[in-house]
């Protein structure tokens, strides 16, 4: 162990100044490399990927992915620091497992400390998991979109195009009409994140869009079918059939 | 006011005298004296009674009837009552003392009377004041009732009004401090536009209605510093007929408008957008119409609910029932329209 390990970086901010500003910054920190400055969701997203970074400057509100977003669809152990004019999200970053929260402007001292903790976190990057969308969420502001990644592509699916959500092994998968994605979340967590007014756990294995059924048939002695609009049928287990009564009631 | 209240109480009390006085007289001239005597002994009778019974004001003031000792005040108002009556009937009699013989006969024959009058005087002098002192307190509370809603309505319309958005604050001292060393005569360009931007809205936001050419002047200034952060992601298209710069509108009106469109709108798109502005008038209306484009994967935001929400209550405390919002939205646009009374200058 001889020197400061080189610290492969990327910067994602949607404000070309607030990118400038952060890689002059960067400029006294000759172990931090700057690998690429994203301008949304989208390209970092891809430019992770690409090329497998160790940290990600990140901003949180931005076009198309916010912040808490890009860390979801990440399958890359990194460090994350969030760079970002909002406070209020602080408690959910750290939730998130992000090693700092810069407030801009930050000082050259603050980046300095910043670096030092990645520098002390680079031994064990983390894989920010799924949980950190529960983080990101206030309580009365539920999940109006879910973000999957399509090959290379990151797909947005709003949560009025999703027709039901069907669990298989530690994926889930959406299905929007006839085209579906998969998923590593469990479906548990987006019951909790999605407007349980909206989305109801019909079963063990099914979250379902209430607006999309059509009607409700008995199938055998205390089990029923949901039917959807497009002819889909979906089984709804006893405790399900009571929780969609009470909500079409 | 209340003074006034009071002063008037008083006279009506007085003026309620003279009835009393002349009921006196005719039940003294029933009762077989001269109608000269009875009327005399009548009005003498009752003017300094009048004063006696005045000191009821004082007792109505000093035990209200809600006290929880109320058999106590009721006992002391029917003592007070006997003896005014008794103090009187007293006096009579003094009178009668100096009257030749056949008229005091007379007037001592009406003690009785007298006592029983004076009571009764006296009690409906205490009802009187207890009504009046009643009347007040409704008075004195339903005023500071509507003081209090004044207050609240006043602290509302504070509270509504603009404060800037913090966080363009900060993301703009950050587009300077990235500009101080590349391009510093840009970033003191924009610190002049920020001080700018800054000063008019404190300005404005202390006034009660200004010109539509003094918010536009504002708007343009917070666009002159969202311009230098977002560069050529943001476009305007303003269209403002001439006749509309005098009309009069509650300040800070437009530009958190604008500020939603730039945050909203502009903010969620990956390219580039343009944000129209139009001004109009038709008759009596003030047509103020923002647009700007949407990101289609953008879920509403949770914030521009409730700025919308302000606008709509300012509106409503401007104008009552006299202004519209209208809101078109659909998944690529969104567009506010407001129509506001014309208040000229």
């Amino acid at each position: 162990m001889s020197g400061p390990e080189t610290i492969r970086a990327i910067i994602v901010d949607d404000e070309k100044l607030a990118r400038q500003y952060l890689v002059e910054l960067l400029r006294q920190h000759p172990q931090v490399e700057v690998l690429a400055e994203c301008k949304n969701g989208f390209e970092a997203v891809k430019a992770v990927s690409d090329t497998l970074p160790d940290l990600l400057f990140l901003d949180i509100q931005m076009p198309k992915l916010n912040g808490f977003e890009v860390l979801e669809l990440l399958e890359h152990p990194l460090a994350v620091v969030f760079v970002t004019a909002y406070d209020e999200y602080a408690v959910k970053a750290f939730d998130a497992h992000a090693v700092d929260y810069l407030l801009k402007p930050f000082s050259t001292e603050r980046l300095a400390e910043a670096i030092e903790k990645v520098q002390r976190n680079l031994k064990q990057p983390r894989l920010p998991g799924p949980e950190l969308k529960e983080a990101a969420r206030a309580a009365d502001d539920y999940q109006k979109r879910i973000v999957v990644r399509d090959g290379t592509s990151v797909v947005i699916i709003r949560d009025d195009d999703i027709d039901f959500i069907q669990a298989e092994d530690d994926y889930v998968s959406i299905h929007k009409r006839d085209k579906s994605w998969l998923k590593h979340q469990t479906l548990a967590s987006l019951e909790t994140a999605m407007d349980p007014q909206r989305f109801v756990r019909i079963h063990r294995s099914v979250i379902v869009n209430v607006e999309r059924i059509a009607r409700i048939e008995p199938y055998t002695k205390d089990r029923y079918l949901a039917i959807l609009k497009d002819d889909t049928r979906l089984p709804i287990s006893r405790s399900g059939h009571k929780r969609i009564k009470s909500i079409l009631s | 006011m209340q003074r006034s209240f009071t002063r008037r109480a008083r006279t009506a009390y007085f003026l309620a005298w003279l009835p009393m006085a002349a009921l006196l007289s005719v039940v003294l001239s029933l009762r077989g004296l001269p109608w000269v005597e009875a009327l005399s002994l009548g009005v003498g009778l009752c003017l300094p009674y009048a004063l006696v019974c005045g000191s009821s004001y004082f007792m109505a003031r000093a035990m209200p009837l809600k006290s929880v000792r109320l058999l106590q005040v009721l006992t002391s108002l029917v003592s007070a009552s006997a003896l005014a009556g008794a103090l009187w009937a007293g006096t009579a009699y003094s009178i009668a003392q100096m009257l030749p013989e056949a008229a005091a006969g007379r007037l001592i024959g009406q003690l009785w009377v007298l006592f029983g009058l004076g009571v009764a005087y006296f009690v409906l002098s205490l009802v009187y004041h207890y009504l009046i002192l009643a009347l007040e307190e409704t008075r004195r509370v339903e005023i500071s009732e509507q003081e209090a809603r004044v207050l609240t309505r006043e602290a509302e319309l504070r509270a509504l009004k603009f404060q800037v958005n913090p966080h363009f604050l900060f993301n703009s001292l950050n587009a300077i401090a990235a500009l101080t060393t590349s391009e510093p005569e840009q970033a003191r360009r924009m610190c002049q536009l920020l001080s700018s931007f800054l000063r008019t809205s404190l300005r404005l936001g202390d006034q009660g209605a200004v010109t539509l050419k003094e918010e536009l002047d504002l708007v343009r200034s917070y666009l002159d510093v969202e311009l230098v952060r977002f560069s050529d992601r943001l476009t305007i298209e303003e269209k403002v007929q001439e006749n509309c710069l005098n009309l009069m509108i509650p300040p800070l009106l437009l530009q958190p408008l604008i500020e939603n469109a730039v945050k909203h709108g502009i903010g969620t798109l990956q390219e580039s957008g343009t944000i129209t502005l139009n001004v109009s008038r038709d008759n009596n209306r003030l047509c103020i119409s923002v647009g700007n484009p949407l990101d289609p994967d953008e879920p509403a935001q949770p914030g521009s609910g409730r700025g919308l929400q302000i606008v709509g209550e300012r509106l409503g405390a401007f104008y009552g029932k006299d202004a519209r919002i209208v809101i078109d939205k659909n998944r690529r646009h969104f567009r506010i329209d407001l129509k506001i009374p014309v208040e000229e200058d």
